[in-house]
Formats: C-alpha cells, sequence, structure tokens
C-alpha cells in the first residue's frame, strides 16, 4: 500500500530533526543541545519537558525574548539561560544577540561587549558623595526609566597614597577586590592627569600576547588560570590639565588598547569576549580553551589601538561659554561634560578612518542634574569602557586641577605664544590688573615675600595689614566678625600680652567645624578653644618658593599658611599664591605681547 | 445548503474515531497532504491519542467556521476567536500543553502551534526566576558546580 509507505516515511522522517515539516536549520555548534546524554541517567524522573524538540524550545524562548526587551522583563531571559544546560546553550548562543547587533543587554558579559553601530546605547551615572560610589543604569535618565532602569556597574572610589581608584563591580554593594562581582578598575597617576584602566580578565584579542612562549593553545591557558590577581591593562586616558585650561575645555584623550584601530576602518569588527571568566571564581576550562582557540584566527596583539580624543566645543559669543551639541541629552554646564570621537591622526600618522566614522560621538557624558548624569556610548566600545572612562572625568576637582596644573606647568619653563592668547580668551582670569611682579623672576624664582609684597600694596598702598590678628582670649564671635570685616578667611592667633609670639591661626573652617558642626556658641567659646594650635602649624618663611607654599597647601588640603621668619610676618593664603601666578602670566603675557608689537626693547 | 460535505474519519492511537469535515483537516498541512495522496476514508494517527486528537479536532473545527463564516472578515470575528483561544487554553494544564504541542507539531498544525508555544512562553515568564522554571516543568539541574556559580552570578546581577 503507498499509503502506508508515506506514513511509515513520514515518521521516519520524524525521529531525524526535520519534525516540523518545514525545512529547519541545525542550530550551529548546540551539539550539546538537548538531544545531549544526560551525565546522570535520571531520565524516569525526569519530566517530558526535557524531551522537547529543540526547535521547539528556540520557538519558546524565542518569543520570551523578543517579548522583554526592557529591564527588569529582560530577566526572564537570564532565567531560562538558568534552567538547565540545553536550554542555556539554546538561549545563549541561538536567541540572544550581541548588543551590537541587538541593542540589548541581557548578561553581565555584553557589558564587555561593544553597542550597536548606529544607535548608542542610552544608559546615566548617578553619583553618591558620601560613600564616593557611582551606579550606572541602563535607561534614559532616572525620570524617564524609573523601576525600568537596570543597575549595570558600580564602582567605588578609594583614595591610595599613589592616587585615586574606583573599583567597578557588577554588584551595587560589593567593592571588595576578592569578590566574584569585581570586574576591574580605574586607577589615576598622582595628579590625576593619567589614569589606567585595569580589567580581570584578559581583552580577548590580545590573550595571545601574555604567552610569548611557544606553548600549544591548551597550555597557554594557564597563565591567567593560576594568576588569579592579575590586571590587564586595557586602555588609558589622558587629561591636559594646565593653568591655560581650567576654565576652558580640557583635552582628552583615550588610548584603549583591547580595541584595533581597524575595528572602525570599513569593514573592521571587535572581537568581544563571548564568556564572563572571573578571577574570583573557578573558571570553566572548557570556556577559557574556547576563549583562546577562537582568537588564533584573529589578530594577536593590537598594534594600533584605538584612540579617542574629545570633540573641541565651540566658544558661544552670546552664551560666553564653551558649547557642545549634545542633542538633549546633558541639560547642566560643567567641565566634566564631553563627547569622544576617533582621533583621525596619531602621532603624525593618518589612521584611515571612514569621514563619517570621524564625526560619530563614540561616548558622550554630561550633567544633568545634581550628581546625575548621562552616558552614551556606542560602537566599538564596552558599557565597561565607556563607564571607567566617565569615572575618570569625576576625579578632577577644579582647585586641585588648577594647582597641579600650576605645578606641572612650573616645571615646563616653555613660553609659547599660541597658548598664551588662547588663554586670555578662554580663562576668564582677566580681570585682575595688578602690576605685573618684577619680569626677570621666572614662576620658580617667585617667593612668598614677592606674594606678600603685592598683597600689601593691594589696598592702595595704604595700611600695611598682611597681619590681622586676635588673642587666644577673644570669643570665636568677634574673629569672625574680624575676618568678615577684613574679607579673609583666617586670623593669626597671638597670645594675651605678648604682641610677637604666635599661638596659632583660626580659620572659617575652624569656625564651621568646631562652632558649628559641634553645636556650640560662638560668643561664649574662646579663640583658644578652636584655633590650630602652634604645634602643628604648618608655615613657610619668606623666602619660600610659592610653588613650594602650593604644593604644602595642597598636600595639606589647607587654604592658609602663615609666614614666620623667626616672628610671624604675615600670612599667604591660596588665593594669594594664584593671584600672583596669574598675574604673573599676564605680565608675561603683556611682554610677549610688547615684543610681538616690537616696542619691547 | 445542498452541498454534500466530505466528511474524513481519524482514528487516535487508542482508537478514538472521529469524524470532520474535509476542511476541517486541511488545517493540518501534514493531514492535507494524506489526505490528497491517499483517498482512504479513514486514517490512523498513531502518534496522537484520542484525548489530544479531540482537542486538535475542536481547535481546527472552531477555526475553519470562523475563517468560512468570517468572509467580512470583521474584527469582532477576529477578536472572538482570540478570546475562544484564551479560553482554549487556560482550561489546560501544562502535559496537556505538551502533548498539543507535539500534535501540533506532528500533524503540522502551524497556528495551534504557535498558540501553544505563546502559552508556554507565557507559563515561563510568569515564574519567578530560573529555579521555578525548574519546579514549573520539572527539569533537573544538570551542571556542574562551578556552571552553577557563573549561573548564580549571571542571575545575581539580573536581579540585583
Amino acid at each position: 500500500m503507498p499509503f502506508k509507505k508515506i506514513v511509515r516515511e513520514l515518521r521516519g522522517r520524524n525521529k531525524g530533526v526535520g519534525r516540523r515539516g518545514r525545512s529547519h536549520i541545525a542550530p550551529e555548534g548546540s551539539s550539546s543541545a538537548p538531544s545531549s546524554p544526560s551525565p546522570s541517567p535520571s531520565a524516569d524522573e525526569q519530566s517530558i519537558w526535557v524531551d522537547l524538540p529543540p526547535e521547539l524550545l528556540l520557538d519558546i524562548i524565542n518569543r520570551i525574548e523578543s517579548g522583554q526587551t526592557l529591564w527588569p522583563g529582560r530577566r526572564d531571559v537570564v532565567a531560562c539561560a538558568s534552567v538547565c544546560r540545553s536550554w542555556r546553550e539554546m538561549t545563549k548562543h541561538e536567541v540572544v544577540k550581541v548588543p551590537e547587533l541587538s541593542g540589548l543587554l541581557t548578561f553581565p558579559v555584553s557589558l564587555k561587549q561593544p553597542a550597536p553601530r548606529d544607535a548608542p546605547i542610552q544608559c546615566f551615572i548617578k553619583r553618591e558623595r558620601a560613600t564616593g560610589i557611582y551606579r550606572l543604569y541602563l535607561g534614559l535618565s532616572p525620570a524617564l526609566s524609573g523601576d525600568k532602569s537596570k543597575l549595570l556597574l558600580s564602582a567605588k572610589k578609594v583614595r591610595r597614597a599613589t592616587g585615586m581608584e574606583f573599583v567597578i563591580s557588577l554588584s551595587g554593594n560589593d567593592f571588595s577586590r576578592s569578590s566574584s562581582c569585581y570586574i576591574g578598575k580605574l586607577r589615576s597617576n598622582f595628579l590625576g592627569t593619567k589614569f589606567t584602566v585595569y580589567e580581570n580578565q584578559p581583552p580577548p584579542v590580545n590573550s595571545q600576547r601574555l604567552s610569548n612562549r611557544k606553548l600549544p593553545p591548551s597550555m597557554r591557558v594557564s597563565p591567567w588560570v593560576s594568576s588569579s590577581t592579575h590586571s590587564y591593562n586595557m586602555a588609558s586616558i589622558l587629561y591636559e590639565l594646565n593653568v591655560l585650561r581650567t576654565r576652558g575645555p580640557r583635552r582628552m584623550q583615550c588610548i584603549i588598547n583591547s580595541i584595533p584601530v581597524s575595528s572602525i576602518q570599513e569593514g573592521g569588527q571587535v572581537h568581544p569576549p563571548t564568556e564572563f571568566t572571573n578571577q574570583g571564581n573557578k573558571k570553566n576550562k572548557k570556556s577559557m580553551i574556547d576563549l583562546c582557540t577562537g582568537n588564533m584566527g584573529g589578530e594577536s596583539v593590537v598594534k594600533e589601538p584605538l584612540v579617542l580624543k574629545n570633540k573641541s566645543p565651540r566658544w558661544h559669543e552670546q552664551l560666553q561659554c564653551w558649547c557642545l551639541n549634545f542633542k538633549g541629552r546633558v541639560t547642566v554646564a560643567s567641565v566634566k561634560n564631553f563627547q569622544l570621537i576617533a582621533a583621525a591622526a596619531e602621532a603624525g600618522k593618518n589612521m584611515n578612518i571612514p569621514e563619517e566614522e570621524q564625526e560619530r560621538v563614540i561616548l558622550q557624558f554630561g550633567k544633568i542634574g545634581k550628581d546625575i548624569f548621562t552616558m552614551d556610548y556606542r560602537y566599538p566600545i564596552s558599557a565597561f569602557q565607556a563607564f571607567a572612562i566617565c569615572l575618570s572625568s569625576f576625579d578632577t576637582k577644579p582647585m586641585k586641577a588648577f594647582v597641579r596644573g600650576l605645578l606641572a606647568r612650573a616645571n615646563l619653563e616653555v613660553p609659547n605664544i599660541q597658548r598664551k592668547w588662547a588663554w586670555k580668551e578662554t580663562a576668564g582670569f582677566g580681570g585682575v590688573t595688578s602690576p605685573p611682579p618684577p619680569p626677570e623672576k621666572g614662576l620658580d624664582n617667585l617667593t612668598v615675600a614677592d606674594v606678600l609684597l603685592t598683597k600689601d600694596t593691594d589696598d592702595g598702598g595704604g595700611k600695611v595689614d598682611t597681619l590681622i590678628s586676635c588673642r587666644t582670649n577673644d570669643t570665636v564671635f568677634d574673629a569672625v566678625t574680624n575676618m568678615a570685616k577684613h574679607n579673609i578667611g583666617s586670623l593669626v592667633v597671638l597670645r594675651p600680652g605678648d604682641q610677637e609670639c604666635i599661638a596659632g591661626i583660626v580659620t572659617e573652617r575652624d569656625y564651621m567645624k568646631k562652632i558649628i558642626g559641634a553645636g556650640r556658641s560662638s560668643k561664649v567659646t574662646k579663640v583658644g578653644e578652636v584655633m590650630t594650635d602652634e604645634s602643628k602649624l604648618v608655615s613657610v618663611s619668606s623666602g619660600t618658593s610659592i610653588i613650594k607654599a602650593m604644593q604644602l597647601m595642597s598636600e595639606n588640603h589647607i587654604r592658609h599658611v602663615p609666614v614666620i621668619d623667626g616672628k610671624i610676618v604675615g600670612m599667604i593664603s591660596m588665593v594669594d599664591v594664584v593671584r600672583a601666578i596669574v598675574d604673573h602670566q599676564n605680565g608675561e603675557l603683556k611682554r610677549l605681547n610688547q615684543f610681538i608689537k616690537g616696542d619691547y626693547y | 445548503m445542498e452541498n454534500e460535505k466530505k466528511m474524513i474519519t481519524l482514528k487516535s492511537s487508542d482508537d478514538v474515531t472521529f469524524e470532520v469535515e474535509e476542511a476541517v483537516v486541511l488545517e493540518s498541512q501534514f493531514l492535507s497532504h494524506l489526505v490528497q495522496d491517499c483517498p482512504a476514508p479513514e486514517h490512523k494517527i498513531k502518534e496522537v491519542t484520542g484525548k489530544i486528537l479531540s482537542k486538535v479536532v475542536e481547535y481546527c473545527e472552531k477555526h475553519v467556521v470562523v475563517v468560512v463564516d468570517g468572509g467580512d472578515s470583521s474584527s469582532s470575528s477576529g477578536d472572538d476567536l482570540k478570546k475562544w483561544d484564551d479560553k482554549f487554553i487556560k482550561e489546560m494544564d501544562l502535559s496537556t500543553v505538551y502533548d498539543l504541542i507535539a500534535a501540533a507539531n506532528y500533524l503540522n498544525i502551524q497556528a495551534l502551534l504557535d498558540l501553544m508555544c505563546q502559552r508556554v512562553a507565557d507559563v515561563i515568564t510568569a515564574c519567578k526566576d530560573h529555579k521555578e522554571i525548574r519546579e514549573t516543568l520539572g527539569i533537573v539541574s544538570d551542571y556542574t558546580a562551578e556552571e552553577e556559580a557563573e549561573v548564580l552570578k549571571e542571575n545575581e546581577w539580573a536581579f540585583d
């Protein structure tokens, strides 16, 4: 009977893959899909659902995946990937696409994979000042996304002897380096001008660099299995911070070692990690070998890393500020705001980047409210890389940077006319028009005495008043009134009766901390109780160079230093020092001006 | 209508017979090929039990009727059908859903298969986490301790 034959044929086919009667494409690499023999033959207690044909499971998981594109609904996809091996394989390798294609972040590993090429992934960062914790959320803004915003990464700022460090974690409150949530860190140099991003797993493209020894691929894995505390330098961020640019835009440069510049050249691509290996966990050996062998075909080392620079803003005449078009994603002016684009040429070498790529903003970061910032990133960088770069923008306090910049400049006595002009236009310090200090003196020859001198002449040659004092037995109220009268922030405290014997100094900060902060009354408390005692005093002599004085203030986090030459001769503040330097710069500018016009000699 | 409708008899694996119109059978691609290729009056479907086949027939009859009646293709009939579908799946337990998926897959009834897969997807979506999915579907974890830790980490992040 032909009919029976057909039925038999159909049934025979049933046992194969094409059970659904249409042409199925066998899932790639899913050899361990449901049909794979389970190691423990506990099939008798396994339910019918274990035998669900793979194409039907795929259909079901696809439905879940496409139905839940937003967090927290996206959790369902993660849950599907957690049920058992076959579901995991299916979800991770067939259903969920990398963010570059889907624009969605699903698994933690997607934080280390690049964003789509055409549209950025939009996130925001919340800063918690008290704890120094920064949290990165997926979403447009706290107001727009609300509960739908997903915590992606957190970072905690840690002060180290050598500079700042940000520990980056998958968890919102676990910042231990040994935790399985730890994924990398950002570290600054002492001056806060250079930052380095480290990650706890090697960039896949670079992994071969680690093993120069000629070893079979399986052996190459070992270096980073055993060395669990190893960090891999992934990127460097350089800030050009100097006195000329503190009020104008800073220059930023990011060298991303893990991404080759070819990724944004025509037809280029990134090889992001596909597995999330972690130093805290004992890693799945199989996946690591996959990772390594997977790279065997790719480039071994990034010879030409991707270099990003910040887009230079335009000076807006009417608004009198620097402007960049953030397409409505940034609303508050801040020195931290930036947009990064690919550097078209590096060290005089053309990087061969298509023009449209040069225009594209790869990472944009900016302020939208108190302690809230937006972060939008695009191919070829990942959320982790973008977050680390943005964090570096947080660690630059204007005043500190200013002083640091000055210190840096003091060592570089290279007059640059171009720069001076730029500064005059942008810095906005031009209002100070005191006569310049002796022109022969370089910045590092300027001493505290010179500063005292300019201070004395400031009041129109009237009363010489660099030394406004009070007595230990005065009330704090009187002292503060005295400060307010002279528009200063500190007083020298003398012992009662003795004109020249210094007992200490009292500053606004003492008042804040020890009176207001402690809830004491300024009218009954004596200055002697709140002042900084002479024994703990940081002081300078009039021969000290101002650079040194500045260093002292910056290192000790103080703004006032008494000048003592055997006896007290005056007091200088951070403002005085800064003013003296600005005057000095102005003088230099004037001379250069005269030089250009020809009336210098 | 005097038009004599061609009736076809379907027999389940446990010998329950169903007499249905040809139009109903055509909902299934597998059966329509079968009917076209061999014009026998009775077809035995060994893969499907009577209980499930009755559901399949119920579903196909409903859909055929609506499609035939809905010549005006008004949205109301579409809505009705959707309501009927919802009711149809709601009163079903998961093992019936599984059997229906297998049957729809075998008989190649795309619409029914879609409906059932969606139902499973909804059941999974309603679960709180992967443990509940395992419980609901009776799947036993086959991870090694290391893989389990990895899974846990992913879940911690996702549910943070």
